[in-house]
């Protein structure tokens, strides 16, 4: 995987995708493979390095039992509106194409009125405590401690 | 002639009240130098655990164990070209066969669990 200065800097790679037939908006994003609560199956999950927390699907939040979570209650504002809810710290794992998957865990906003079918991966809560790449050449998204 | 200075008012907020505000205004940097306030203080009488869950900066590990993923495309462009009928619908795929589609992410997770496919399915909603 890449590497800085004779040490790792990821230890794994996938491919993205940068844009999702029923996305709302016609701009490229980035869309990477996840699973949560270490289940055999993929999501889609998209980037969003302008956002502190990461925001779960609240279908995929309620199927895990998530929605009655005890958690610290807040507000956001979001491009949606108002959005009330909680922040739960959930395991994570980045799916590797190449190399080693990754295991963490993220702070993720659970909105019960969130519309279905978006995960958002956010900044303070999750991405700033790991490094990630892109080779947008190749679509490639780099991960890992 | 000079104002006089005002005394500062006595915070009386609590810790938690004062975090969230912090959350909600996306100041995570500061709810968690406050937060470590609180912990370092430790004479407010609050419960702090869930917010020093939620504040924590984990550092994940890597799992050699967990099999690698592989190429997507086939599922993709089953998404991008047939998936029209199965707008509102969850749909469990694996290359470019669709293993099971329901309005219920449950119902489709139900179809996977007792018909395990031979490789890690996506499972993606339609919108």
């Amino acid at each position: 995987m890449l590497r800085l200065e004779q040490e790792d800097f990821t230890c794994g790679r996938s491919r993205y995708l940068d844009f999702l037939k029923e996305a709302a908006e016609p701009t490229a994003k980035i869309f990477v493979k996840i699973s949560l609560e270490h289940t055999e199956s993929v999501f889609w999950a998209q980037i969003d390095t302008g956002s502190a927390w990461s925001v779960l699907d609240p279908l995929v939040a309620k199927r895990h039992g998530y929605l009655d979570l005890d958690g610290e209650r807040i507000g956001l504002d979001t491009r949606l509106g108002r959005k009330s809810g909680i922040l739960a710290r959930l395991p994570v794992r980045f799916l590797a194409d190449d190399g080693v998957p990754f295991d963490t865990e993220g702070t993720f906003f659970i909105c019960p009125d969130w519309p279905p079918g978006r995960t958002f991966l956010g900044y303070s809560g999750l991405l700033a405590s790991m490094r990630f790449a892109l080779d947008p050449q190749a679509n490639h998204f780099y991960f890992g401690p | 002639m000079g104002q006089p200075l005002r005394k500062a008012e006595p915070e009386t907020r609590s810790y938690r009240e004062r975090i969230r505000e912090l959350v909600e205004a996306d100041r995570v940097e500061g709810a968690r130098r406050l937060l470590a306030e609180a912990l370092e203080r430790g004479d407010h009488g609050e419960d702090l655990s869930r917010w020093e869950r939620v504040l924590a900066k984990t550092k994940g590990r890597r799992n050699p164990e967990v099999a690698l993923d592989f190429d997507r495309t086939p599922e993709i462009t089953w998404i991008r070209e047939k998936s029209d009928p199965y707008k509102g619908q969850w749909v469990a795929l694996l290359g470019d066969q669709l293993l099971a589609h329901s309005a219920s992410l449950d119902e489709v997770m139900a179809v996977l669990e007792a018909n395990k496919p031979p490789r890690r399915p996506m499972v993606h909603y339609i919108d």
